[in-house]
């Protein structure tokens, strides 16, 4: 049986009052409780009192690197808790030339899977009293009712091909590193599927996704690979994608999107998740993970690298002669 | 006359005017080709109205020409985006779209028979052009005027021979102006409108202060207009925010609970300090 | 006069609503019911506490075309009007609420929205009232109910296997006694009136946690508090709060041209865009997103308050649900309220 995120939740409201008591940090950027035990939201912190509303439970799945970027521009320090997934985030920000590392405080914590609220919250458990780690399940005690949910289950399905448990690289770490295993292998068969569907049925498929969206941006707003200075969406001049909502410009967007992000996507799955619409965002992601991990040989295409596949070129290795 | 009101009519550009040495303030005038929909279109000084180039956008502009001189419109306008690009590279016969007239006005009751001081700045100068020629078209009805006026060069002073010729010849009317930077030309004082206005030292006494120009001379005209002893009641401002419809309905031009394309964009100075500081 | 319908006539209405005119209905598509037209009742969800998006999507479309213009050498422009006329199923009360907010908006005072005017006369609503209130729904903070039939043409209260009817307008009775003729039977009066009091008193547990009494006048001398500061921070800059909501209705206008011919739309946009207030000259008054969050929450606390006298918010529970941040009015509100208890 091994700790879960609860259990670090004092050890973490310690280490944040004490960086920004000491001013070591201006501000944390972690988790507060949401609506219900089931969906925590972010908190950004300034104040020593505003600490003890930072909780942790194993709900906590939201990627919070991308608020980095609203305070590249200020001087100090901001703290930050990153999962291993995060991590991967946060690298790309880094890598990307967008954060500077020495300009964040990472507080690492380490996972062993993340409750699907929105799975665990249709049980009718009530409010969660205690959720316990018990190996390939976790319980949840809720003040209407227990259940031993098998992670297999109940996780997110981003974590049960996690190769990443321990945040790399933290300057403070709640609790010990987990045991690194991914529960299954990562699963391209919806993948897979997509591409054997006759292509009038994959193009209906997708007209139907994109039909929904609404055009809120906050698949691109959570998106950590989604880092540029100023957003090609947001140009009023020239304007390369209309404002009007028809399926010709929402695919532009989500398809140049994807395109942009293709080689550089940590898999961490956030822009699916927000999607108020539930568009499956991350089949679009995958497909071309896949395909840079079949094209490329790179097997992992979602960490970042100093050297991205698809943000490379040599010349004397392109067979194309030059245009 | 489109039932819709967010649909412009057709008007046509009559003349541009280059204001400015550099010719980044143009002055065109328009008349609407439907003459029912120019008979229809009465304004005040001080409301504003939208004009379309389409393929573009629209942008709201206030209406320079005094309501008193009726059978065409005037804008000034500054070359500052996307639309205004576009209309200084209109040519004279060229149609453009029109709708309005928008907003309040300048509050001509309130102006009656007392002395009137207008500070300008700049193309600020556009919406007090209006009422000027308005007061001194019913030269009677008003007491002193006095008209301070600025801009950052001599190239930039716009409407050159009412404010230096025109508006010198009436009776009991002076014209006061100024520049940031002078030239080998220029023999006039030289300085910033807020510290020249305390040179010209107007007289608060049943008087009416009325300014227009970029944000910060606002701001600073503000200190200067209250240390000469004019109070929040006898001074009248324009805001400026961006709009789209016009009409009170699209959301972006609100200040608190008022909506500067409606409720605006004239407001009293203690009008405007009943308001949220966020414009 | 109340009356009755049983599943398989409203079943057979529906199917008669659809082909005789355009039928807008929740439907059930990977996942997420929302309102989208259909062609037979066999299409529709009748499963869902709310549509994930509202019947703002068809009165005050997300965009549509304002007008038509050639400028080949002289300008031509051509207004565009909406005609086709709608009948709406399966509203709920928080959204039937929703639709006189927007009224006062865009029909009232000197200029109205004929666009909006044109689509609201031609479209009849047909309300359902709320079963199961979802666990983000509040309306009753605001004086709704689940049974709230106010701004439908026809009310609709299921009752066992069947369902009361209600019609409360001319466009109402049109459709009872039109398509519907033969449909409906007269309901006993006191057993009818007895569903719509069960249901105007459901439960709605989140509804008793909001408390909106007096917020508007909490919030008159609020606008520089600390808090906006701090609960601004976590706001994504998304327009998913705004566009979800059937009582925010900020536009944009834009053209699209090609060859000397296009049109001009009119768009929702949101004030949670940091381009939104952005002027030509680039000067913004609400440049972060501190002033960006207090303008919504003001706007529909505060400002529309002040101009319509109602709340700009109908208690829905679509922000509460859908924002990915939890950055929400009922959260707002108990948030102010608690700042001022402790002032």
């Amino acid at each position: 049986m091994s700790a879960t995120f609860t259990d670090h939740q004092a050890a973490l409201r310690d280490e944040v009052k004490k960086l920004l008591t000491d001013g070591s940090i201006k501000g944390f950027i972690g988790y507060a409780r949401g609506r219900d035990s089931y969906h925590p939201v972010p908190a950004i912190v300034t104040r020593p009192d505003q600490v003890d509303g930072l909780i942790l439970d194993q709900f906590s799945i939201f990627g919070l690197t991308k608020y980095l970027l609203d305070y590249i521009f200020e001087d100090g320090k901001m703290g930050i808790v990153v999962k291993g997934c995060d991590a991967l985030g946060l690298g790309r920000l880094i890598n990307d030339h967008r954060v500077d590392r020495n300009k964040v405080h990472v507080v690492g914590l380490p996972c062993a899977g993340v409750l699907n609220g929105e799975k665990v919250a249709k049980l009718g458990l009530g409010k969660v009293q205690r959720v316990t780690d018990k190996g390939s399940a976790f319980l949840v005690e809720g003040d209407k009712g227990s259940k031993e949910l098998p992670k297999t289950e109940y996780l997110w399905d981003k974590c049960l091909w996690c190769e990443n448990h321990n945040p790399a690289g933290a300057d403070t770490l709640l609790g010990s590193e987990v045991e690194n295993v991914a529960m299954k292998p990562r699963d391209f068969s919806d993948i897979t599927a997509l591409e054997k569907m006759p292509s009038a049925e994959r193009a209906a498929f997708w007209t139907r996704q994109f039909s929904r969206c609404i055009r809120c941006y906050a698949c691109r707003n959570v998106c950590p690979a989604c880092n540029c200075r100023e957003c090609v969406f947001d140009i009023a001049d020239p304007r390369w994608v209309g404002n009007t909502v028809k399926l010709s410009e929402q695919q532009m967007f989500h398809f140049t999107r994807a395109f942009h992000v293709a080689g550089r996507c940590v898999d961490c799955g956030e822009c699916e998740r927000v999607c108020p619409m539930e568009i499956p965002l991350m089949k679009l992601q995958r497909k071309l993970q896949k395909d840079v991990i079949e094209l490329f040989g790179n097997p992992k295409p979602f960490v970042p690298s100093e050297v991205e596949v698809l943000g490379q070129f040599r010349v004397t290795e392109d067979p194309e002669e030059f245009m | 006359m489109p039932e819709n009101p967010l649909v412009p009519s057709v008007a046509t550009i009559d003349r541009i005017t280059p204001e400015t040495a550099a010719s980044d303030v143009k002055t065109f005038q328009v008349t609407f080709d439907d003459p029912a929909v120019m008979e229809r279109f009465n304004y005040m000084s001080g409301q504003c109205a939208m004009l379309s180039m389409f393929g573009v956008g629209e942008s709201m502009i206030s209406i320079t020409s005094s309501p008193t001189r009726r059978g065409f419109l005037e804008f000034s306008v500054k070359r500052t985006g996307r639309v205004t690009d576009v209309l200084h590279e209109a040519v004279e016969g060229q149609k453009i779209g029109v709708r309005g007239p928008y907003g309040n006005h300048f509050p001509l009751e309130m102006l009656k028979g007392k002395n009137l001081v207008f500070i300008g700045g700049g193309i600020g100068l556009a919406p007090l052009r209006s009422l000027i020629n308005n007061v001194l078209d019913n030269r009677k009805e008003y007491g002193r005027i006095d008209v301070v006026y600025g801009a950052r060069s001599p190239g930039d002073l716009c409407f050159k021979y009412e404010v230096l010729e025109n508006w010198t010849k009436y009776e009991n009317a002076q014209v006061h102006v100024t520049v940031d930077r002078g030239d080998e030309t220029w023999t006039g004082p030289v300085g910033f409108v807020p510290a020249f206005l305390e040179q010209v030292n107007p007289s608060p006494r049943d008087a009416v202060a009325v300014t227009c120009g970029p944000p910060i001379m606002i701001k600073l005209v503000l200190q200067s207009l209250a240390k000469l002893g004019f109070t929040d009641d006898q001074i009248v401002t324009t805001l400026e925010m961006k709009m789209q419809c016009g009409v009170g309905k699209c959301g972006r031009c609100n200040v608190g609970d008022k909506y500067v394309c409606i409720d605006g964009p004239v407001f009293t100075l203690s009008q405007l300090k009943q308001l949220p500081p966020e414009f | 006069m109340l009356l009755t319908i049983t599943a398989d006539n409203l079943k057979s209405l529906l199917d008669k609503l659809a082909r005789d005119s355009l039928l807008v209905a929740p439907v059930l598509e990977d996942g997420v019911t929302r309102l989208k037209p259909v062609k037979a009742a066999s299409e529709i969800a009748l499963d869902y506490s709310n549509t994930a998006t509202s019947i703002k999507d068809f009165l005050f479309p997300q965009s549509e075309d304002l007008l038509r213009f050639v400028t080949d050498g002289t300008l031509s422009i051509e207004e565009i009007k909406p005609e086709r006329a709608q009948v709406a199923f399966g509203i709920r009360p928080c959204d039937l609420a929703s639709v006189a907010l927007m009224d006062k908006v865009l029909t009232t005072g000197e200029y109205a929205d004929t666009h909006y005017q044109a689509r609201r006369k031609n479209t009849v609503l047909i309300g359902l009232a709320c079963e199961s209130p979802a666990d983000t729904c509040f309306c009753t903070s605001y004086g709704y109910n689940p049974g709230h039939s106010a701004g439908a043409d026809v009310m609709l209260y299921k009752d066992g296997d069947q369902y009361l009817a209600e019609a409360l307008s001319d466009k109402g009775r049109e459709v009872v006694g039109g398509p519907g003729e033969g449909l409906f039977k007269p309901a006993d009066e006191a057993a009818g009136q007895a569903v719509k009091k069960a249901y105007a008193e459901k439960e709605v547990p989140f509804g008793k946690e909001v408390d909106v009494e007096g917020i508007d006048q909490l919030l008159d001398n609020f606008f520089d508090d600390q808090y906006w500061d701090d609960v601004s921070k976590k706001c994504l800059g998304c327009g998913t709060c705004t566009y979800v909501c059937p009582t925010c209705h900020c536009f944009l206008l834009t053209d699209e041209a090609r060859g000397g011919e296009g049109l001009r739309f009119r768009c929702w946009d949101s004030c949670m865009f940091a381009n939104y207030t952005k002027m030509a000259g680039g000067h913004n008054p609400r440049p972060s997103k501190k002033e960006r969050v207090r303008q919504r929450f003001m706007h529909k606390l505060n400002y529309y308050p002040h101009r319509y006298h109602s709340y700009l918010c109908t208690g829905c529970g679509r922000c509460v649900a859908m924002c990915p941040v939890g950055l929400h009015i009922a959260g707002v509100i108990k948030d102010v309220k608690g700042v001022k208890a402790h002032a």
